[in-house]
Order: structure tokens, then C-alpha cells, then sequence
């Protein structure tokens, strides 16, 4: 399981442009919407969680367009599932690696994000937090639909489609919990409702990925 | 496996054609009789709402096309978990069939939900949490059907769609709860509320009428559908060509 | 009497409205070298799918080792080597990377082994290029070099092995089928290119 998380390490590595163009897609979306609207302070803190989550939700279906493609095409993938080891094992770390390049440097990306959108330095900490635990349901689900457009004819916004519907209780809790954060105000109830949404999406994820991946060997 | 033998046989295309031939009078008089005595009653006769007049009519369609759009997605999911597990095409079939008739419940329930809401809200859209939940199924329905028309090979759009039906099967639950949550948080509670049991008979029998008869219309809706796909599907249409045709 | 690894009983297998496999019934036994011939298009690559267990046959059963798959399959992965028509190289790992991963799939091997596997199927000199800069052939053999560590596996099923190759690359992979076969092991292979010799216990079978 280590050597899988450090091949998949090697080929982030390998491959940077990868992950730094949902980065660069993310900033230059909510660079966006202060420009399309007045950036006064107010309106700002107003607006900032749903801006933060939706360039988020959007960046992360592009990073997940090609995880799982390169190596179907290459006939890595054909090996994984002939391979002794059980393949949500497999799969699993490569959502993790995924997850922790595309999320978590989301997630490092974002104070400054959110200081642009005038949010409060205090509330920073829940924007990270809940961006990390976000971005992690986000890596599981999209992954589900990232298998199940495999061997589909390739269009651009079919996962998108796919995922976002399935993403919405991750947008309405974590936008409501950097609002409370914002305001200063308790978001014990919000995070664990992330938490919680996490959990259910490991448990969902890895059987339906695994489902999917099998039948795109068919 | 002496057991099972009445479901393989039930399972084989020819069979199932037959069998959705035969069913088909059992739903369509029923949801004729149902929607004529339902409708009519509901539309014309039932007394006025205290609170919002003739408005509230349009809960006799809303209602049930909310109820079915739930059905159909619910039976879809069932289909396609037997579909996968036991490997039935016959399962995938069905859901294939019933997918576009659910879009087409959930549509004319967010038509009517808007309609029924200018009066009420002063606006078409007001983001009510019902029906936002019932777009989130709109969008469920539509992504089911694109990802299926994306694949050349049946097999594989069949299996492939049957795990999105699960998957978007298991997170309606989480959707619904958390647009509620959020709507609770936002815009305190909803108008279009059908209050069930302090509704007067006299209301509640024409909508319960209407309950039944619209679901018997979807069953005889999908019994039309599936025989097309079964027609579609079959390989070895040797058996169709010994149908009688006589009763279409 | 060999045993039987791989039984195919009636199998049918559909693609769309075509019939691909229609009621073939096959054995597979130990020490066999069976040579998958037929036209193009006439399912020599979806029959080797079905026997590993990738595709479902529609109707007839198949069993390893006497078990039927539903229950046998945790078993054949453990003892099948693949080698389909793409190479299941990642391009941005070197040839050493990839070999590495697979081996790791596999239960793991030492470096050592990956080395001398990579100099066998001769191309030693690939060891730190990325995959990406290797040409069809060097890829080829690469993938091929698997062979090499895949001594133990019982069952090889190989399509096509020999795309891409020069003649000394096929008479090298014939030279492997042959060593397998005298350890035991069961070889399907299809090829269209004339074999430069016939492994031991070769049969053919043509769809």
C-alpha cells in the first residue's frame, strides 16, 4: 500500500501541471467575482463563503477529470484489478494522494483567497479546516463519477454533471459553516456535519468506485 | 433453486413481454376511472381551502407527480441493484425505461410547484425546499440519462448507469436533509404544506384517488416502455416473430 | 492425465447484436501451450478476457481449478498473468518504476531480479528513461520483461505478445512459454505473426 501511495506521489510529482491548473482555475474564479460585483467589505463577507465553495466545487471537477483516465488508457488499471491485492485498497490511495494534492493544497491556497474576500483573519481556521474536509468528500464522490466516465465518450461537462449533484450537501454545510465563522459564532455543529459527510462518503465511494472501475474493463 | 424458477422464468424477455401485455388493461382502466373521478373531483368539485381558494387545486396533480418522481427513482435504484447483482438485463431494462417517465413526473411537479407558488409567494421560484430538492432530482434524472446515452455498447451503459442509480439513490436522503436544513436556516417554513390527515374527507379522497391513479398511469406508462426496450434490446428475435399481435 | 486449470463449458458471449463466443466449450490444462487462432474480429481477445475473468459470458459456465469463477476468481488473480493489448505502462515512470509497481502488485521482488529481468529482455540500457521516450518495441519489451519475474504465476494469458517485436524478441518470448510449460505452468497466447517455432505441448485452437 505505501510503494501505491509513493507511485502515485512520484507521478503527481512528474506531472505538476496537473494539479496546479484546478489551483490556478480556483484563483482565477474567485478573482472573478469581487470584479463582477462592487468589492465593497459588506457584500464581500457576504457572498465570500458561496464564492469560496462553488470555485472550489468547480476547480476540483477539473482536477478530477484525469484521475483515473491515464492510467485506464495506459492498461495500469487492467493490472490493478487483476492484482491479488483487494482493489479498494488500491483505489484508495490513489483518492488519498489525490486528495492531498489537489485538496489540501487547495486548502493552503485559501487563506489568502479568504482574505481577499474579506473575510476575517479569525474565521480562517474554519475556512481551512472545512475546505480540507470538503475537498476530501469532494475527491471520494468525484472519483465515483471520474470511474463512471471512463469509457463513456468523453464530454467535457459529463462529470460535472454528475457530481455536482451529489456535492450539494457538502456546499450548503460548509458554506454555512465559514458564515458562522464569519460572524463569529460556534461552527462545532457545521464541522461535524462535514465530518460526518465524510465518513458516509468513504463508505459509499470506495464500493462504487470499485464497482465502476470493473465494469470499465468490460 | 426450485424456488426461484417462477422469477428466471418471469426474468426472460419473452415472458416479461407477455406479462407487460397482459398487465397493461389492469393499470390503464384503473388510472382512468381514478384520475377521471380524482381530477374531476378534486378540480371542480371539492369545497374551496379556507386559507388559499381555489389555489390549492393544483395540489391534486403536484402531489402525486411528487410522489412518483420519488417512486420511479426508487424503483430504478432497486432495478439496478438487481440489475448488477444478479446480472438480469431484463433489471436494466426497466430502468431504462421508467428514467425518462420519472424526468417527466419531476418536471410537471416543479411546473405545477411554481405555478401554485405565484399565488402564494408572489414569485414562481422562491427556493422552497421541497422543490429545490425536486430540481436536485431533475438534475439526477437528466445526469442518469446523459451518462446512459454516452455509451456506445448497451451492456456497459446499462451496468455503468445502474451503479449512478445507487449511488444517486443513496445520497437523496442526505440532499433532502441538508436543502431542509438550509432552508430552515434561511427562510423559516414553508408554504406549500399538504396537511394529511387535517385535510376534510371531502379534499382528501379525490387526492387520494388521484394518488393511485397517477401511479397506476406510470405503471401502465412503463409497461409501454419496457416492451419497446425489450424489442430494442433482443438479440435473438426468433421468439418475435411468433407474438401475437392481435391484441396490440 | 494433466490437471484441467481452466474449463470453459458452452460460453456465450454477445457484443451488441453480435454473437462473439456461441457456445464454445474449451479445456485448459497444465503443461499446454494453446495457440488462439482466427481471423481478425472473430473474438480471440474477447475469449482471452473472459478466461481472465474481466468479462461475463452470458450463458455457460467457467471454472479454475474446478471451482466455478463467482467463487474462484480471489484465486486466479493470485495465479494469472495478464498481458492484454496495451502494455500497462504509466509513461511518466521509468521502465525500473514501472517494473517495480507491478512486482509490488504481485507480492514484490528484489531489485536485483527487476535488474536482470530488464537486462533478459534486453533493455538494460531503458532502466532510468521514462517510459514516455521508449519507442513501440522498447516498450514492448518492457512489458514483456514481466514475463521474467511472472515465473511462478501458473497461468499466462497472452494477447498478441509479439506486436511490435523483431524476430529475435518472439523467438526470446517463445524460449519463456517454453520454460513455463516445463515448470508446469499453462500458457494461451494468440499471435498473427508465424511462430519461429513450436513451444512444447503446443495445441491450437482456432475460433
Amino acid at each position: 500500500m505505501g510503494e501505491v501511495m509513493r507511485r502515485e506521489c512520484r507521478l503527481a510529482a512528474r506531472k505538476p501541471s496537473q494539479w496546479l491548473q484546478p489551483l490556478v482555475f480556483f484563483s482565477l474564479v474567485v478573482t472573478l467575482f469581487p470584479l463582477s460585483l462592487s468589492p465593497t467589505p459588506d457584500l464581500l463577507k457576504t457572498l465570500a463563503p458561496g464564492v469560496l465553495w462553488v470555485a472550489a466545487l468547480l476547480s476540483s471537477t477539473l482536477s478530477l477529470e484525469r484521475l483515473f483516465a491515464n492510467d485506464f488508457e495506459e492498461g495500469v488499471l487492467e493490472q490493478w484489478v487483476l492484482s491479488p491485492h483487494p482493489l479498494w485498497v488500491l483505489i484508495a490511495c490513489k483518492i488519498a494522494v489525490h486528495w492531498f494534492f489537489s485538496g489540501v493544497t487547495l486548502m493552503l491556497l485559501a487563506p489568502l483567497a479568504a482574505m481577499s474576500l474579506a473575510i476575517p483573519s479569525s474565521a480562517v481556521g474554519v475556512v481551512m479546516g472545512s475546505l480540507a474536509l470538503g475537498t476530501l468528500c469532494l475527491s471520494l464522490l468525484g472519483a465515483i463519477g471520474a470511474a463512471l466516465t471512463l469509457s463513456a465518450r468523453r464530454s467535457s461537462s459529463l462529470l460535472s454533471l454528475i457530481t455536482l449533484p451529489m456535492a450539494l450537501p457538502i456546499l450548503i454545510f460548509g458554506a454555512r459553516a465559514m458564515d458562522l465563522a464569519s460572524q463569529g459564532q460556534d461552527t462545532a455543529g457545521a464541522l461535524w456535519l462535514l465530518g460526518s459527510l465524510c465518513v458516509l462518503s468513504v463508505s459509499l465511494a470506495l464500493p462504487a468506485v470499485t464497482a465502476a472501475v470493473r465494469i470499465a474493463m468490460e | 433453486m426450485g424456488r426461484w424458477t417462477w422469477f428466471h422464468r418471469l426474468a426472460s424477455p419473452p415472458s416479461c413481454y407477455q406479462t407487460a401485455q397482459t398487465l397493461k388493461p389492469w393499470f390503464w382502466v384503473p388510472a382512468v376511472v381514478l384520475l377521471c373521478f380524482g381530477l374531476g373531483n378534486g378540480l371542480y368539485f371539492a369545497p374551496k381551502d379556507y386559507q388559499q381558494g381555489d389555489a390549492y387545486r393544483i395540489i391534486y396533480i403536484h402531489a402525486p407527480c411528487a410522489w412518483l418522481s420519488l417512486l420511479a427513482f426508487s424503483t430504478m435504484a432497486i432495478a439496478s441493484a438487481i440489475g448488477l447483482i444478479w446480472r438480469l438485463k431484463l433489471a436494466h431494462a426497466l430502468t431504462s425505461a421508467l428514467a425518462p417517465l420519472g424526468a417527466a413526473f419531476t418536471l410537471v411537479c416543479l411546473v405545477t410547484g411554481s405555478l401554485w407558488g405565484r399565488p402564494m409567494w408572489g414569485a414562481y421560484w422562491a427556493w422552497d425546499a421541497r422543490l429545490t430538492s425536486e430540481l436536485i432530482l431533475l438534475f439526477l434524472y437528466v445526469g442518469y440519462m446523459v451518462l446512459r446515452a454516452s455509451f456506445d455498447d448497451v451492456d456497459r451503459a446499462d451496468r455503468t448507469s445502474a451503479v449512478l442509480a445507487v449511488v444517486g439513490f443513496v445520497n437523496v436522503p442526505i440532499i433532502h436533509f441538508s436543502v431542509n436544513w438550509w432552508n430552515s436556516l434561511h427562510q423559516g417554513s414553508t408554504v406549500i404544506r399538504a396537511d394529511g390527515p387535517a385535510m376534510p374527507a371531502a379534499m382528501l379522497i379525490p387526492l387520494l384517488a388521484c394518488f393511485v391513479g397517477f401511479t397506476c398511469l406510470m405503471a401502465y406508462l412503463a409497461c409501454v416502455r419496457l416492451r419497446a426496450e425489450i424489442l430494442v434490446r433482443e438479440r435473438r428475435p426468433s421468439w418475435l416473430l411468433t407474438v401475437d399481435e392481435h391484441h396490440e | 492425465m494433466a490437471t484441467i486449470l481452466i474449463e470453459a463449458t458452452e460460453i456465450e458471449f454477445w457484443r451488441q447484436d453480435r454473437c462473439v463466443l456461441d457456445r464454445l466449450s474449451v479445456q485448459f490444462s497444465a503443461s499446454e501451450a494453446v495457440h488462439v487462432m482466427g481471423a481478425n474480429g472473430v473474438g480471440k481477445t474477447t475469449l482471452m478476457r473472459v478466461l481472465a475473468g474481466f468479462l461475463w459470458p452470458e450463458y455457460g459456465t467457467l471454472r479454475y481449478r474446478g471451482v466455478p469463477y463467482d467463487a474462484s476468481l480471489p484465486t486466479l488473480r493470485r495465479e494469472l498473468f495478464f498481458l492484454g493489448h496495451s502494455h500497462g505502462l504509466s509513461a511518466d515512470l521509468t521502465a525500473f518504476e514501472n517494473l517495480q509497481h507491478w512486482s509490488n502488485l504481485q507480492g514484490g521482488a528484489a531489485p536485483g531480479e527487476l535488474e536482470q529481468a530488464l537486462v533478459d529482455a534486453g533493455v538494460a540500457e531503458c532502466r532510468d528513461r521514462a517510459v514516455r521516450a521508449l519507442s513501440a518495441g522498447q516498450k514492448r519489451r518492457v512489458s514483456l520483461a514481466r514475463l521474467c519475474l511472472a515465473h511462478a504465476l501458473p497461468v499466462w494469458i497472452l494477447d498478441e505478445p509479439w506486436t511490435n517485436l523483431d524476430s529475435d524478441g518472439m523467438a526470446w518470448v517463445l524460449s519463456l512459454i517454453d520454460r513455463r510449460i516445463e515448470s508446469g505452468g499453462t500458457v494461451i497466447f494468440s499471435a498473427h505473426a508465424q511462430l519461429t517455432f513450436e513451444p512444447r505441448g503446443y495445441r491450437a485452437l482456432a475460433l
